[in-house]
């Protein structure tokens, strides 16, 4: 018998999610200084109400759900999926004042895309749009990235005790510290130092480009903020292809793979231990599957004609598939060419790309790496097992930062995350193509949609129905957390509907 | 004598009419050409192989920056369905004043050039190198009009967050 949740139950998760929306109430300070900074009076009041509402909400919550009680494993998982949610309705609250949306529910399309590092957007006429509000954009990706709750761990909640049924919920599997904070802190301090990196980099490309320095130091800033985070947002419509620049786009594509690592490497890195890259299983799988994968889709483009020369497909089909490959979304072609120009076969291998991911415990979606690289493992020793003798014992171990021994449940969480991530993939396939979409542009969608990638055919638009605009928000709130937590949401909801 | 200078004075204006007619004319009817086989982004992007290597008409909005290359630069031009990449000599580029942003409307710009499907010189981009550009009309600032009730409700809910915050500063006191 499922026990109904109580007040108090109510009042702790209130007392969270309270907290949460007054940070992201804070965090919208920031894009209203650069409206202040750049003059631009309409989007500064568009953030002045979106702060508003967060920090009214917020004090409302705060007041009304007022406990001493701790924050219980259940709880977290509540809190972290219902927060997800608040984000993306608070988020979209300037997108929408902003008129560049052609509803509220395009708004939290784009402000959900944001916060799960999707990069997918229902924005229209994005070369109008102000430096406020592509501030915003760019930072629901960064907030999103590290996750909103570890940025509301951060600025205000107290305690490592009531910290790690959050951290959890937001699909971060491992501590790469032994205290939460602390992980916290290290996520912070990895992130800002490759988003100050990343800036540079890209500013002065820009700027030798010919681009102004005001406008140079933005789009550094933004363009690090979405590749690192594996995001895939741009301040113009062309995606990547609007800077015609192939500086840029290595330097993208080297922030895309560092966004794409896990935590724990990232520290073993810092820690001075560089023998880690070579010898993780992630490391050695995603090599793996890039090589693969490239080879798929490098043959499709080659056998189509579909470039001029070795150089120009190995340009665009690499940079598609690693910013497949690693969930950011980036396009250095327009998304037409994918319908039109791309085979089958090289869709198929962006498709895949895209469905595994990259990194566990790292800003991508997807499956990840890790877990495709355990049940590859897994079915390889079952193959041994049945070849080898009876008597024979086989041990199955992995390296990922320490040698793991693979147990059978390791192997099953590992197999049922991957399944749940099928049927998500599955979910916005069947929808898109009971709406009147091909089956392969509907699957390379939904795929796009449910791994937080951002790619785009051209399905994605204002025009598209909404109940497709539903379905690929579902997706990209459980694609990001990872199930879990949006399970625990549901079973409260049927907790609170038939419970005793 | 006089009479014969005057006559050969107005056939000699006439002849002047009839060719300045002529070129005027040229002008109208290669403009209303090119406007007429102006080709949109969505039909370029859509149906590329069919303008492959084709010298085509585009009309749009100049967006963003100016990126110079050497000699050469890259404009975006985008009109109602996507924008695309623009190649060409910087001294083409430079005509144009205003580039659409926040807080310009830019020039809208008539391109006549080849467009590629995947250009061989530019890393596999869809382009077209420009020959030709004409401002067709004069980009200008765009205005961003505040409403009443933006307005109002950015003074009223900053005025019940301060009152919250103050209620809550209480509350957590006597808690």
């Amino acid at each position: 018998m499922i026990p109904r949740p109580q007040i108090q139950d109510f009042k702790i998760i209130g007392q969270y999610s309270g907290r949460m929306i007054l940070a992201l109430g804070l965090l919208m300070l920031i894009p209203l200084l650069v409206a202040i900074a750049f003059g631009e009076t309409a989007a500064a009041l568009d953030f002045i109400i979106g702060a508003a509402i967060c920090f009214i909400l917020g004090y409302l919550l705060i007041l009304f759900c007022f406990t001493r009680r701790e924050l219980t494993w259940r709880h977290g998982m509540v809190v972290v999926s219902l927060s997800w949610l608040l984000a993306m309705f608070l988020g979209a609250v300037p997108l929408y004042l902003s008129r560049h949306w052609a509803g509220f529910l395009d708004a939290c399309f784009d402000a959900m895309s944001g916060f799960a590092t999707t990069g997918l957007a229902l924005v229209q006429d994005l070369d109008h749009l102000s430096h406020a509000h592509n501030m915003w954009r760019h930072l629901t990706m960064y907030i999103g990235g590290q996750g909103i709750m570890i940025v509301a761990l951060t600025l205000l909640v107290r305690g490592a005790g009531s910290a790690l049924p959050i951290y959890l919920g937001e699909a971060r599997e491992e501590k790469v510290l032994p205290n939460v904070v602390q992980t916290a802190r290290f996520i912070w301090l990895v992130s800002l130092v490759y988003l100050l990196m990343g800036t540079l980099a890209l500013a002065f490309t820009a700027l030798s480009s010919g681009m102004p320095k005001t406008t140079s130091f933005l789009h550094g800033l933004w363009m690090a903020m979405a590749a690192w985070d594996t995001g895939g947002f741009t301040p113009h419509s062309q995606s990547i292809l609007y800077y015609h620049n192939f500086t840029f786009e290595l330097i993208t594509i080297t922030l895309m793979l560092l966004g794409s690592l896990n935590f724990s490497l990232h520290y073993a890195l810092w820690a001075g231990k560089r023998r880690e890259v070579l010898r993780n299983i992630e490391t050695r799988s995603f090599f793996v599957s890039v090589v693969v994968l490239f080879t798929l889709t490098g043959f499709g483009l080659a056998a189509a004609g579909a470039y001029p020369g070795i150089i120009s497909l190995f340009r665009k089909g690499f940079y598609q598939l690693i910013s497949a490959h690693t969930g950011t979304g980036y396009m250095t072609i327009p998304a037409q060419q994918f319908a039109q120009n791309w085979p089958t076969l090289s869709l198929l291998g962006i498709t895949l790309a895209m469905a595994i991911g990259a990194g566990a415990c790292s800003t991508a979606g997807g499956i990840k790496i890790l877990r495709m690289g355990i049940i590859s493992h897994a079915l390889v020793q079952d193959v041994k097992r049945t070849i080898l003798p009876r008597s024979a014992v086989v041990i199955d171990k992995i390296h990922h930062i320490k040698n793991v021994v693979l147990s059978e449940k390791i192997v099953r969480q590992a197999a049922l995350i991957t399944l749940a991530y099928i049927f998500l993939y599955l979910l916005g396939t069947l929808v898109g193509i009971a709406l009147g979409y091909p089956l392969k542009l509907a699957l390379f969608e939904s795929v796009s949609a449910g791994a937080n990638v951002g790619l785009s055919c051209g399905i994605t638009a204002p025009s598209m129905p909404a109940a497709l605009k539903i379905t690929y928000i579902f997706q990209m709130w459980a694609g990001r957390l990872e199930f879990v937590s949006v399970f625990a949401l549901l079973g409260t909801i049927f907790a609170l509907l038939r419970g005793k | 004598m006089m009479a014969m200078q005057n006559a050969k004075c107005k056939m000699q204006n006439l002849f002047f009419i009839l060719i300045l007619l002529s070129t005027i004319n040229y002008q109208l009817s290669t403009n209303i050409a090119e406007a007429a086989t102006a080709v949109s982004s969505k039909e370029l992007l859509e149906n590329p192989g069919e303008y492959d290597g084709e010298e085509i008409t585009f009309e749009g909005e100049a967006i963003g920056d100016i990126m110079v290359r050497g000699e050469f630069a890259w404009v975006n031009v985008r009109d109602e369905h996507g924008a695309i990449g623009v190649f060409c000599p910087l001294e083409l580029a430079e005509k144009i004043g205003y580039r659409g942003s926040y807080g310009f409307k830019g020039d809208t710009l008539s391109v006549r050039g080849e467009f590629h499907r995947a250009c061989a010189e530019h890393g596999g981009d869809s382009d077209i190198h420009a020959e030709k550009i004409l401002i067709v009309q004069e980009g200008g600032e765009r205005s961003h009009p505040l409403t009443s009730g933006k307005t109002r409700a950015s003074v009223i809910l900053p005025a019940i967050v301060l009152f919250l915050a103050v209620i809550h500063l209480i509350v957590r006191r006597f808690r």
